[in-house]
């Protein structure tokens, strides 16, 4: 049916890419905001932790977020596959393709495309298995549930709750993420991978409007800012977090005594509905 | 005038690093030449006129090149120049490019288009006859000889006449497939698609039209767009990016439409 | 015509009338096979008259098409929409390469849409008198009449014709005419119908009913019992030689400039296929009706290549100058008014720098041969904006003309904003070619020509916008009809390409190739055509006499022989070798070349293109002579020996002859 439908073709193979790219783009949005509440205190972020923890439909976006995230990946290889076959020969000299007066949208952002793929590939994993993991969290108030072992607002895969992984020793996911991104080594990473998230979206997004179709002289300089500004508010965003942490400007665990009982709360009435 | 104008009529003397290959079948190699006493006013391709007619005096083979309006317009000539697809200038083909753009003494790369869909035939000629291929899916209005009303029946607002001119005005040479890093034909699929998409008269055929030049660009082995522009900088007609646009635009809805 | 010596004798001397054929009295290889009647009606009745072939039996039959310009892929495409089996061939990679796509003005056609008084009748009326009175009546108007079908038809397809706000269809007026007849698509007019043409080709190549043969180049055509069955092709790439059977074939593969060596025709021009025919047996009609353009961009050096057209319409605002004084060195701006001269707004007060083509390029010619001439070479002529910018200002000037100054600028690094443009008449247009009756069939039963191929339309002088119209008139409204009366007419019999005739023809194509490499000389095939084309240019260029053109006989006889002495081909015959290709092309030139002085030569009068400085009215016009030239002269090989006149009297019923005046 898909190859009826035409999507084994260039044009198709780059829809695909454009329509998970910015289905990805949309979780972006979500995990920045749940995560931007450790801004505001560690006892909030916990009580949306655990609201979302809470939610059994969760498993059903992550396995659709991993089915995403796995097209993307393979429709790319597909792609650079594609693309290097179409030039067998490389040329002797070649440049970027610009005139006296004349160049092309051509970044290194977009030269980067694969790099930053595939290292951002090699980061989500890793971050998984960090909080998830290594780090296992539980909920005290829904400790046993089935989404107990579940880190949220990580990207992450629920995959392997089946395996069982210890749930036993319930975690304080602000205080984690507090402690863990003290480590410079730990914050270095993850500020690096967002660096390259910001690279890969840099092209990415106005890239995808184009294989859309969106691309258009009069919406032109829209889509090429807005790609720009959105860009930079999303991969920021998510630098921020381990940046101020690190530096000492935040420290979210503080905030967590006093509010821990209402985000009990808060977690408890999204479990009672 | 947008050229630099390089008062000097000094002649200059440059060295050419060209890609010379005897057939399809045979590897090839850069070969190296002097250029004596070339004019800034000559074009590019008077130049290797005046390379080759020495060659020929040394009884060896004169370079193969493609053209033959030597006015911009035919398509037929296409060089790599310098790693860049019909060299320094904007908006020209290689036979418009004066040797006023370089300078004495420079060393000049010159190599055919690059593709698979682009096999090279000999030394600079390259076979683009997929080009062909592409336009005859469905790069066309079906009408057939005497069945046109008349000129005026269907009004055309003049911007999208002007529009779909931009588009029309593609001149086929490749300089689009060469330049990209994923050899696409994007940009000249696109522009034969938005050229008939914006006229009422290509309408009826819209969505065939672009599954069918969609499908026969892949079957052709033309990598996929990576919205770079580095065909839109170097295109001789200075198509842009936004047939690329309406391109996938076509397709799309022909998708939705369950057209096969 | 090997070694005779040319005498400049009365043309009934050398010219064999009606005798070299069974001695039939009325020759009928000249049978124009023009319908009788009143002008407006021959085609309509014409087209009654023409036999019908089968829509079943279409399909049974295979016509070739060489050359996929405007008259080749629209008689391709229309061809196999009817049904028949189309063959198409170019010398080019693609056939969209052809070199109509370089036509930049626009398409005439009698649409009267801007309600200006045009009409077919006006149209055919313009198109005869612009000819100089040298075209055969019948087929002008027929060319006026499906005018009007060839821009329904472009429109149809989706060629993007400039159009007004209201949407409907913009028309310029061109040279020659007095009202807004031409369509066009910016300065793109030939690239836009051809794409279409090509696209609608293209179509046909999808349905299998066109073949395309790609990078093949026509060596041949194979006569089989008197009738044109099949040529034989080079295969460009592997330079294998090719034979292709048919019942009909149509060469449809444009003008002879290059004779000239440098013209604004592409490079690959030539006049190959037309000649082959001709040496097999296709009369040659005219071929010293050739065009010269006013407004192209002087030549820059040895190693110029060929010459760029700029739009006439630059005449409009710029005004021709040369300094007083021959050998006048200084720069265009130090040289006061007192000391120009605008001479043609001296010697044509009424018309001044708007005068027609051929007028201002011989004007130019002259001040230059007296020194006066401007620019390192001296063989350029000042084209001055400096009183329209003072005038309109040089915003006006760039709306107007803005494109042109840019080209010209890239081309030659000059700023014509600052100093005067300068410029030099061109080769560009050749209005002989094959001798065709009103089918478009040449002396050979089953040959066709089309187009700039052919000599019918424009007798001495085509008017702008014209060219694009006669192709696409051909092809799309003329061969349709004509060749199915062939087809249906005509006996024919089953051939194949294992005749003897296509062995033959074939050997003989590939003796050439053999030969041409077996030389080995010293003076390369460049040379030979450079030299050839200064023959021509001084000789038989735009001032022609006795004896320029006899002395251009005898050098081009000399040159010939040196050529097939010492010319210089390298390369091999079984691979891409455009070196090799050039040389066959340039011998067969070295060959025309002199039919074409020789028909200038007994063509003693001035008339359009052909001006004989012999012939010319006190005051410097060209004098017609209609008593004793109104006639087509269609020559015939005589395998190199001084070729016979065949005659075809024009008889003009509807528009009467008159002095062309511009003063």
């Amino acid at each position: 049916m898909i190859s009826k439908l035409r999507f084994n073709t260039v044009v198709g193979k780059k829809v695909l890419m454009a329509v998970t790219g910015l289905a990805m783009v949309l979780f972006l949005i979500g995990h920045l905001v749940g995560n931007l509440q450790l801004m505001w205190s560690g006892a909030q972020f916990n009580g949306y932790a655990r609201f979302l923890t809470a939610q059994p439909v969760v498993i059903l976006i992550e396995l659709g977020l991993l089915g995403i995230f796995l097209i993307h990946v393979i429709d790319a290889v597909v792609l650079v596959q594609g693309n290097s076959a179409a030039r067998p020969v490389p040329y002797h000299t070649k440049k970027w393709g610009r005139t006296k007066s004349k160049r092309s949208k051509k970044t290194w952002a977009s030269t980067m495309m694969m790099w930053t793929g595939i290292a951002i590939l090699l980061f989500v994993p890793f971050h998984v298995w960090h909080f998830k993991y290594h780090h296992p969290v539980a909920s005290p108030a829904i400790s046993g549930g089935h989404a107990s072992d579940t880190v949220v607002g990580v990207g992450s895969t629920g995959v392997a709750s089946a395996s069982g992984a210890p749930a036993a020793e319930a975690t304080d996911l602000a205080l984690l993420v507090t402690n863990e991104f003290k480590n410079p080594l730990v914050s270095g990473i993850y500020i690096l991978a967002m660096l390259l998230l910001g690279m890969h979206m840099y092209h990415a997004l106005s890239s995808a409007l184009t294989s859309l179709g969106a691309n258009h002289p009069r919406y032109q300089n829209i889509i090429v800012w807005g790609g720009k500004i959105f860009t930079i508010v999303i991969a920021g965003g998510f630098l921020l977090i381990p940046a101020l942490i690190l530096s000492g400007v935040i420290d979210p665990s503080k905030t967590l005594a006093s509010t821990q009982a209402a985000s009990n709360q808060v977690a408890q009435m999204g479990v009672g509905k | 005038m947008a050229t630099q104008t390089n008062g000097s009529k000094k002649p200059m003397n440059l060295k050419l690093l060209v890609w010379r290959q005897k057939n399809g079948k045979d590897k090839g190699a850069m070969t190296s030449y002097d250029a004596k006493d070339v004019s800034p006013d000559m074009s590019f391709l008077e130049m290797l006129d005046v390379v080759n007619e020495t060659i020929i005096k040394n009884n060896d083979e004169p370079i193969a090149f493609e053209h033959d309006c030597r006015e911009g317009i035919c398509g037929s000539c296409g060089l790599m120049i310098n790693g860049v697809a019909h060299g320094p200038d904007e908006g020209t083909t290689v036979c418009q490019l004066h040797m006023r753009s370089f300078k004495d003494g420079d060393t000049i790369v010159i190599e055919p288009w690059r593709a698979r869909a682009f096999p090279v035939i000999k030394d600079l000629v390259v076979d683009r006859s997929s080009f062909d291929r592409i336009i005859s899916a469905g790069g066309y209005v079906s009408v057939n000889t005497g069945q046109a009303p008349d000129g005026n029946a269907i009004p055309i607002p003049k911007d999208s006449v002007e529009e779909a001119m931009d588009s029309a005005a593609c001149i086929g040479c490749g300089a689009c497939v060469a330049q990209c890093k994923n050899a696409s034909a994007a940009l000249f699929t696109s522009a034969k698609i938005a050229h008939l998409r914006l006229l009422p008269q290509g309408d009826p055929e819209r969505a065939e039209r672009a599954i069918r030049m969609v499908a026969q660009m892949d079957e052709e082995g033309f990598g996929s767009c990576s919205n770079e522009g580095e065909c839109e900088a170097v295109c001789p007609k200075e198509i842009g990016m936004v047939n690329i646009s309406l391109m996938n635009r076509e397709y799309e809805r022909a998708l939705l439409m369950g057209k096969k | 015509m090997n070694n005779e010596t040319i005498t400049p004798a009365s043309p009934a001397e050398t010219e064999v009338e009606h005798d070299g054929f069974g001695g039939q009295v009325a020759s009928p290889f000249l049978d124009s096979k023009v319908p009788t009647g009143p002008v407006s009606e021959r085609w309509t009745k014409a087209k009654f008259e023409m036999k019908l072939v089968n829509p079943a039996n279409k399909r049974k039959f295979t016509v070739i098409c060489v050359g996929t310009g405007l008259a080749g892929a629209s008689a391709a495409s229309t061809l196999a929409e009817l049904g028949y089996n189309v063959h198409a061939f170019t010398y080019h990679d693609s056939p969209r390469r052809a070199h109509s796509i370089a036509a930049q003005g626009g398409i005439n056609a009698a649409k009267n849409y801007a309600n200006d008084g045009d009409s077919v009748y006006r149209l055919f009326y313009d198109t005869v008198k612009g000819g100089d009175y040298r075209a055969r009546e019948s087929n002008v108007h027929r060319l006026a009449e499906v005018s009007v079908n060839i821009i329904d038809q472009c429109v149809a397809q989706g060629v993007p014709f400039a159009r007004e706000y209201g949407g409907y269809l913009d028309n310029r007026s061109f040279g020659g005419a007095q009202v807004s007849r031409t369509f066009y698509a910016r300065g793109q007019t030939g690239q836009q119908l051809l794409l279409g043409a090509y696209q609608a080709m293209m179509r046909q190549v999808q349905r299998g009913s066109v073949k395309l043969h790609t990078r093949r180049e026509m060596l041949d055509v194979v006569i089989v019992d008197g009738k044109a069955r099949g040529i034989v092709v080079r295969n460009l790439v592997t330079g294998e030689i090719e034979t292709h059977m048919a019942d009909a074939v149509l060469l449809c593969t444009g003008g002879y400039s290059n004779v000239f060596f440098l013209s604004t025709n592409a490079k690959h021009c030539n006049v190959t296929a037309a000649w082959r025919a001709h040496k097999k047996g296709a009369f040659f009609a005219n071929p010293c009706y050739t065009q010269i353009h006013p407004t192209c961009i002087p030549v820059s050096g040895d190693y110029q290549s060929k010459l760029t057209l700029m739009s006439e319409s630059l005449r409009n605002d710029g005004r021709v100058w040369v300094p007083k004084k021959a050998g006048d060195k200084r720069v265009p701006s130090e040289i006061p008014d007192e000391d120009r001269d605008y001479f043609l707004e001296r010697r044509y007060p009424a018309f001044g720098n708007l005068v027609p083509r051929d007028v201002a390029s011989r004007a130019a010619k002259a001040v230059c041969d007296e020194g006066r001439g401007v620019g390192d070479s001296g063989l350029s002529v000042y084209l001055d904006f400096a009183d329209a910018i003072k005038r309109l200002g040089e915003d006006t000037i760039r709306a107007r003309y803005g494109n042109l100054f840019h080209m010209y600028g890239h081309i030659t690094a000059e700023d014509p904003y600052k100093n005067p443009m300068r410029i030099y008449p061109a080769v560009h247009y050749t209005m002989g070619g094959l001798w065709v009756d009103y089918h478009l069939q040449t002396t050979i039963p089953g040959l066709f020509a089309l187009g700039e191929c052919n000599f019918s339309d424009h007798g001495a002088n085509r008017l702008g916008a014209s060219a694009l119209m006669q192709g696409l008139a051909d092809g799309y409204f003329v061969i349709p009809y004509t060749l199915g009366n062939y087809l249906a007419s005509e006996k024919l019999e089953k051939v194949t390409t294992e005749r003897p005739e296509f062995k033959q023809a074939a050997k003989e194509a590939q003796d050439n190739i053999t030969k041409l490499l077996s030389i080995k000389g010293t003076k390369t095939v460049h040379e030979f055509h450079r030299e050839l084309g200064h023959i021509m240019w001084e000789n038989v260029g735009m001032g022609r006499t006795r004896e320029t053109l006899t002395k251009a006989v005898q050098m081009i006889r000399a040159l010939r022989e040196e050529f097939w002495k010492n010319v210089k081909v390298v390369g091999e015959a079984n691979n891409l070798n455009p070196h090799l290709e050039h040389a066959s092309r340039v011998a067969d030139f070295l060959e025309f070349g002199e039919l074409l002085a020789y028909d200038a030569l007994k063509r003693e009068e001035s008339c359009g293109g052909h001006f004989r400085e012999e012939y010319q009215t006190p005051d410097g016009e060209a004098q017609r002579d209609d008593e004793n030239f109104a006639y087509v002269a269609a020559w015939e090989w005589n395998n190199g020996d001084t070729p016979p006149l065949h005659k075809e009297p024009l008889e003009f019923e509807e528009v009467h002859p008159a002095q062309r005046s511009y003063k």
